[in-house]
Formats: structure tokens, C-alpha cells, sequence
């Protein structure tokens, strides 16, 4: 090495000295004043995901004194989207809005593709949540969950794809009543699921709650549980699968298990190697946010509505998760998600 | 009801949405001239400015600029031989020969007029089954989505013009193209080699402009010369002729349209099939199958027909049920929703008038597009005889935007040459990319459906009234032209 050379390497590493002290110095507050936010959807325009990051983003630009673009990345349900968050840079200037419910689900049941593990995400906070629902078909020859139980041929269930979100509702009531079930799988999403359960193709259909109760209004499909402890504010009149039915103590795991995936909802999450203080720092902003009567109201007026967690605490339901579903516990959730009931 | 048309009229006729229209008129129109620009990415980027607007202003701005893409489209397909959008590529097959020998007047003229009857046809027509939407939509389970699919698959043979192995070769291949990515039974992703960008498989757009503008690109760019082989130009007479000419053949004008509705209808088939298989149709009905491929004003009319109609045929679903029955209404059910309106069962009881202004907006677009393409038709002539190195390099910088701005991702513009390549020696050789084009289209629901229909009513699910319906159609549609030959040549032996 010549001289000039080794002069450089050291210009450059006092440059970088420089730098890494200034970043230091830095406090989160200044750093996110006049810069531009990337907020990451993982899926096309228009959906509910869309939705909310777009009702967020100007609040968020607000509170931080920045600018936040909104900016649809579709692609392997939203697994292109969070493989690309771990990789990028992870200075903090990118926020994504996830589906911790699928994500989670990717990760338990092994699908391809899947560069990310939900346990290091920097989770911001929950925006909103619901549990699962089972609604009977009025054309099916069932009209409650008993007969279900007496059923003399497999109960079809109409779902989009394996451990889609409502191919392990189904999945979960089956194997907690101990019933014979058939999941069709194929459909798109769940209007073609609720669809085809309206024709009969199938006897009955399993799908988030808010959704499930829309669907019980026109009274081709009837809801007759909810997948959870607790009634649901949309299905009032609908009893919780405790209430509808005789749950085996050995087998109440599994209601418990899908509501607490059911738990993580529609998420903000930060990258991996996001430095704490800024995660910190977007996690009371996400919170001021996402508390505010305003922004609020203008959900509700798009016919959702928040349903806020902080992020620390979904980190730990994430953490629990985790810990119940080793070793023979994770070959059974795979077994009844992915096989049994196929 | 009469009450409800006159509320809707009433609220969607209004200075400022008709204002709205006018806007989006051109716009759509310019999405669907560029290749690669299409409907849906003109939704895509236009969605996020209709937050805040009322849902009357929002609804009409999105459904017109969406319903007049193909008008735009077909004219690019026409004088270039580059489907301005994926829908469009069949009417590559006779309206850019006819642009080769000089009557791109004619075919413009044809097409344009042949997408605004089409796109009021298909108004027309969902207006009448408005009222019994849900059983209609009711009436086809999957059983029947599958067997128009394989009708449509069927067609590929028909489109490989007159080489009917090499059509299905290269149908085949598309078939086989389509298996990429997650197996949407499963949910297991077949072939992605560990490459994120095949977790979906292919995507349509790079395909389409892969197959269609690259070899063009080459050819022009190699050449030099100009599209039109003939030194005639195009004047208003020669486009006059072309709108007349759908008045000529005007039972083959609602044959293709009624065909554009019902696969617009069935939501599972993907509205991009309907100009195929009028198409096909179209040929196999023709006392002159030969001529098809060749240059045949029958083969503008049946694409640009269907392909406008089907799009009132895919907003019955997308209202009765909030099932998108086209890619384009997946996207404008996106909008539905940040209005705050959530199409159904529901939707429609409550607001019949917004169903029926929409279906109003839908006509009145499509009218306009047409009209305003029509007063530029002979500018847009005038394309053909400009310079191949003058064009290509122009379409070139177009293609690789067009497919950049679907997703925003490079490896599409990549695909897009990739794609490009096999277009290339595909013209040399002689096969069919719009067989391909189908193959890809529909291979995924074939799959799906036939899953679906087997688990769903068991091995004998093809017996349901309907489909028998549909089966005796498609072995119909098959066999006839070989009937028809059959007496022809019995005609012949006798004399």
C-alpha cells in the first residue's frame, strides 16, 4: 500500500468516525424532522390495507414533521413485501403495514419464500383485529352446530388456500369438536369462499368476524359461533363456541391458539435492525396516533375501526405463541393446518 | 324503477361529474394507446386520488376511465400489431394485416365503432338482468366456470390461424407458463427456484408485451421501413367504411358481445378470455375461415366487441356480490370501498340508483372514447407510414415504461425481453402467441375449478342443466365448421 492510498483509508475512517458520532448525537425527534417515510403495503391498492395506511400516512407525516409515502408492493400475499423490509436498509426510514396474522401462519406452517421471522420484527403496534366465525349455508342440510356434529357425510368448508386465514378457522373448529370435514380450497379469498357457500356448493364457511356478520345479514349464511373466549361487538347474538357447544378441555388449546394469531391482526412493524431509539420513538408516535379521536373517526367512516395494541405487548403475545407451539405441538398445528382435513 | 333511473340519471348527470367524465375519457384513453399501460395500471395509480371525493364523483371518474382502456388499446393493436393492453391482443390477429396492406382506416374505424356498440350493448344488457343479478350470478357454480374454461381452452387450436398443431403447441406452453408460482390450492409454490419474483408466477403484462411489441420492435427496427406497405393514406372515407362495416355484420356484432357479457358474468374465467373465444367464434361460424389471420374486417369486430361488452357483463358480479369479474374490477372494488360502499346482496337493495348511474357512465364513456378516437383517426393513421427506425425506438422506450410502471419492479422489464425472445422466434417460426396468451390466461382456473367442481359435487359434476348446456355449445362450436365442410364437399361430388 502507497502512501496516498493509506492516506485516504485514513480520511475515510475518520469520515466515518465523524458520521457514526453524529448519528449518535442524533436523537430520533431530529432525525425522522423533513424526512421522507416510506410506508410499505404489501398488497394492491384498494384493499383494507391500502385503506388504512392512506388514512394513517398524512397523520404520521404530521406527527413527525415529514413526509410519508404510501407505496403498494403486492406480491406472495404479502410475504414479497416483508422479505424486502428485512433486507432493506434498516436505518428506520421505512415503515410496513402487515398481516401479523398471515405472516405468523407462513411461519408456523413452513410456506415457501419466507426470508423473515415474525420474532424480530420491530412491532409498532396493532392497528385492528377480529376473531374467526363459522357461518352455516341455509341451502346446506345443517342448521346448527349439533347437527354438524351428527353429520353422517364431511362438512364442506369453502376457503381460498391452506392456512389462508380461513382455511385454519375452519381447520381449528373442525379438529375442536372433533368433527369429519372437508376444506375445498381454489376459491378467491372470501368473497368466492362466501359465494360458493351461499350456492351450497359447500355446506358452511369460516371467515373473520366483522366479515362473517355482513355476510349473516342477507340470511343465506347463518353465523353460529365465535372462534374466541368472548362474544364479538359485530355478532352480539352469536355465542362463542364455549356457549354454542361442549368444548373437550384437551382441546380448548386450539380456539386459544387461533384467537391469539387472531391477536396480531393488521400491524405496523419496523425491520429487524432498526436502532432502538428510533423504534422507540415511531412506536409513541404509531401510539398518538393511533389513540387520536380524529383519525378515529375517519376509520370508522371507511367502516372500520381501530382496535389499538402497543407494540411491546403484541411482541409478547408473539413470544408466548411461540413457546406453546414446540416441538409436538407445532407437528400437530401442522398436521391439522396443512393435511387433515384436505 | 323507473324512479330509481331517474334518481340515478339525476345524480350522476351533474356539470361536475360529467366534468369528471370528460377527464377521465382521455385519460383511459392514452393508458390504453401506450402498450404496457393498461387499465389496470391507470387505476392503480389514479385509485389513491379519488380518497375524499363523494362516492357519485369517485365511482363515475374510475368506471369511465376504466371502460374506454380497450378502445384506446384496440387502436395501438390495429396499426402496430402491440395489443395496447393484454385484452386486446386478439385483435392483433386481423386488424394489423389489414393495417400491412394499407387499410388501417378501415380497420380503426371498424374497431372503435365496434367497442362503443359493444360497451353499450353490454350496458344495455346488465341494466335488463340488474333485477335478477343474484340468481344469474347464482346460476353459475364452479362446475360451469370450469367448462367455459375449457371451452375457451378449447379455442386455442382456432387461434393457431391455419397451422391447428402449432396453435397448440403453443397454447401449451402458455398452459405450462401459468403453473409458475404458489398453486393456489395448496398454497405450495411450484418452479420459483428460490427467485421471490416467481412466488406469483409470470405476470400478464410482461408476457403480453413481451410476446407482442418486442418482435415488432425487432422487426421495425431491422427493417426500416414503415408499417403500411402501401403508399395509400388513410381518410375519413376509408374510416366510415370501417364503422359501417359492424352495421354489415351485425349479427356477428351481438354473438360476440352476448359472449363478452357471459364471460364478463362468470367471475372465475377472467374477463381477458372474452375477445379469444369471439374471436374464435367468430371464425368458426365464418363461410370463410381461411381468410382469418389474413387480414378480415370480421376479425376486428369480434374482439373490440366482446372485449367492451364484458365489462358490463363483469360489474354484475362485482355489484351483486363484491366478486371482481375482470382484473379491472378487482381494482375499482378497491374504490368502491375507500368511497365507503361495500358492493353485495345489501348494496344493491339500497342503492339500486348508483348501480344504474354506473351502468349509465359505462355507456356514455364509451360513446365518447369512440367518438373522440374517431375525429383523431386519420393523425393516428398517419403512424403506419412513419419510418420503422423512426418507430421502434420510440415503442421501445414506451414498452420498457409501460412495464416498469404495472409494479414498479425492474424484473418485469427484464421479463418483458425474455418474453420478447420467445415472441421473436415464435413469429419465425410460425406459432400463435395469442394461443399462448390464452394458454396463460386461463391456465390457473382450469386447474382450480376442476379441483373445486371434483371436491365440491364429485366426479359427476358436469351433469348440472347448465353445463350440459355449455357442453353442447362447445362440442357444437367444434364440430360444425367440420359439417359444414363435410356438405360442401358432398355439394361437390354431386355436381
Amino acid at each position: 500500500m502507497n502512501w496516498h492510498m493509506r492516506g485516504l483509508g485514513l480520511a475515510l475512517a475518520a469520515a466515518l468516525a465523524a458520521s457514526a458520532g453524529a448519528a449518535k448525537a442524533e436523537s430520533p425527534e431530529e432525525f425522522y424532522k423533513g424526512e421522507t417515510l416510506t410506508f410499505v403495503v404489501g398488497f394492491g391498492p384498494g384493499g383494507g390495507f391500502d385503506t388504512f395506511a392512506r388514512i394513517l400516512a398524512p397523520h404520521i407525516a404530521e406527527r413527525i414533521g415529514g413526509t410519508v409515502i404510501v407505496e403498494n408492493r403486492p406480491g406472495a400475499g404479502g410475504t414479497g413485501a416483508l422479505n424486502q423490509m428485512v433486507r432493506g436498509d434498516q436505518d428506520g426510514r421505512e415503515i410496513d403495514i402487515v398481516h401479523g396474522e398471515a405472516a405468523l401462519l407462513t411461519q408456523l406452517t413452513d410456506q415457501s419464500g419466507r426470508r423473515f421471522d415474525v420474532k424480530e420484527f420491530n412491532w409498532l403496534g396493532r392497528i385492528a383485529s377480529e376473531p374467526g366465525s363459522v357461518l352455516i349455508s341455509a341451502k346446506s342440510p345443517y342448521g346448527s352446530i349439533e347437527d354438524l356434529k351428527g353429520a353422517s357425510a364431511p362438512i364442506k368448508f369453502a376457503a381460498g388456500s391452506k392456512a389462508d386465514g380461513l382455511s385454519d378457522f375452519a381447520a381449528v373448529f373442525c379438529e375442536t369438536l372433533s368433527l369429519q370435514c372437508k376444506i375445498i380450497t381454489g376459491y378467491k379469498g372470501s368473497k368466492e369462499s362466501s359465494l360458493a357457500a351461499i350456492r351450497g356448493e359447500t355446506d358452511a364457511i369460516a371467515v373473520e368476524a366483522n366479515t362473517g356478520s355482513d355476510l349473516g345479514k342477507g340470511g343465506e349464511l347463518k353465523p353460529v359461533a365465535v372462534l374466541a373466549r368472548k362474544r364479538w361487538k359485530t355478532l352480539p347474538d352469536t355465542p362463542t363456541l364455549f356457549e354454542a357447544a361442549a368444548v373437550p378441555a384437551d382441546k380448548e388449546w386450539w380456539i386459544d391458539f387461533r384467537e391469539s394469531v387472531s391477536n396480531l391482526g393488521r400491524s405496523l412493524a419496523m425491520g429487524p435492525g432498526v436502532p432502538q431509539d428510533r423504534v422507540d420513538y415511531m412506536r409513541k408516535v404509531v401510539e398518538d396516533v393511533l389513540t387520536d379521536p380524529k383519525v378515529i373517526a375517519d376509520v370508522e367512516k371507511t367502516g372500520r375501526e381501530i382496535n389499538y395494541l402497543p407494540g411491546t405487548e403484541q411482541k409478547a403475545i408473539i413470544d408466548q405463541l411461540m413457546q406453546s407451539v414446540e416441538g409436538d405441538r407445532l407437528e400437530q398445528v401442522k398436521t391439522v393446518l396443512l393435511e387433515k382435513y384436505f | 324503477m323507473l324512479e330509481a333511473v331517474q334518481q340515478a340519471l339525476g345524480a350522476f348527470f351533474q356539470p361536475h361529474v360529467f366534468g369528471l367524465i370528460l377527464i377521465a375519457v382521455p385519460i383511459g384513453l392514452v393508458f390504453g394507446i401506450l402498450p404496457g399501460l393498461g387499465g389496470l395500471t391507470a387505476l392503480a395509480i389514479l385509485l389513491p386520488f379519488v380518497y375524499g371525493m363523494d362516492p357519485v364523483s369517485g365511482l363515475a371518474f374510475l368506471l369511465a376511465l376504466h371502460s374506454v382502456v380497450y378502445t384506446g388499446g384496440s387502436v395501438t393493436a390495429v396499426l402496430i400489431g402491440v395489443p395496447g393492453s393484454p385484452p386486446n391482443a386478439a385483435t392483433v390477429l386481423d386488424g394489423y394485416p389489414l393495417s400491412r396492406k394499407g387499410q388501417a382506416g378501415y380497420a380503426i374505424g371498424a374497431a372503435l365503432t365496434a367497442s362503443a356498440l359493444g360497451g353499450v350493448l353490454g350496458v344495455v344488457l346488465l341494466a335488463l338482468i340488474l333485477p335478477f343479478l343474484k340468481p344469474v350470478v347464482m346460476a353459475f357454480s364452479s362446475p360451469e366456470t370450469l367448462i367455459l374454461t375449457v371451452l375457451g381452452l378449447c379455442f386455442i387450436g382456432v387461434l393457431g390461424e391455419n397451422q391447428p398443431l402449432k396453435g397448440l403447441a403453443a397454447g401449451a406452453l402458455g398452459i405450462f407458463l401459468a403453473m409458475f408460482g404458489e398453486h393456489r390450492v395448496s398454497g405450495v409454490a411450484r418452479f420459483w427456484f428460490d427467485y421471490d419474483y416467481l412466488l406469483d408466477g409470470f405476470r400478464l403484462i410482461p408476457i403480453a408485451l413481451g410476446l407482442f411489441a418486442i418482435p415488432e420492435i425487432v422487426a421495425m427496427l431491422s427493417t426500416g421501413s414503415a408499417v403500411s406497405q402501401e403508399a395509400t393514406k388513410v381518410s375519413y372515407r376509408q374510416v366510415w367504411e370501417g364503422c359501417t362495416s359492424v352495421f354489415k355484420h351485425f349479427w356477428l356484432f351481438i354473438q360476440s358481445s352476448v359472449i363478452g357479457v357471459i364471460v364478463g358474468i362468470i367471475p372465475g374465467v377472467g374477463g381477458e378470455t372474452s375477445p379469444f373465444v369471439a374471436y374464435a367464434f367468430a371464425r368458426q361460424s365464418s363461410k370463410h375461415p381461411e381468410a382469418f389471420g389474413k387480414g378480415i374486417i370480421e376479425g376486428v369486430i369480434a374482439p373490440e366487441s366482446s372485449n367492451n361488452a364484458k365489462e358490463g357483463g363483469a360489474l354484475v358480479p362485482t355489484l351483486a356480490f363484491g366478486i371482481p369479474g375482470s382484473a379491472g374490477m378487482a381494482l375499482l372494488l378497491g374504490g368502491f370501498l375507500i368511497l365507503g360502499l361495500q358492493p353485495g346482496p345489501e348494496f344493491l337493495k339500497n342503492h339500486m340508483d348508483i348501480a344504474l348511474g354506473l351502468a349509465a357512465v359505462v355507456a356514455v364513456a364509451n360513446v365518447l372514447a369512440t367518438l373522440m378516437m374517431l375525429a383523431l383517426a386519420k393523425q393516428f393513421g398517419a403512424i403506419t407510414s412513419i419510418k420503422g427506425s423512426l418507430l421502434g425506438p420510440i415503442l421501445l422506450v414506451l414498452v420498457v415504461l409501460g412495464a416498469l410502471s404495472t409494479s414498479n419492479d425492474v424484473r418485469d422489464v427484464f421479463f418483458t425481453f425474455v418474453f420478447g425472445f420467445l415472441g421473436y422466434f415464435m413469429v419465425l417460426l410460425g406459432y400463435s402467441r395469442a394461443a399462448l396468451l390464452l394458454g396463460f390466461v386461463l391456465g390457473n382456473a382450469a386447474e382450480t375449478y376442476l379441483h373445486i367442481s371434483l371436491n365440491a359435487f364429485g366426479p359427476l359434476f358436469w351433469t348440472r342443466p347448465i353445463s350440459l348446456l355449455l357442453i353442447a355449445i362447445l362440442i357444437f362450436s367444434l364440430t360444425f365448421p367440420l359439417w359444414r365442410n363435410f356438405r360442401r364437399r358432398a355439394g361437390d361430388d354431386n355436381d
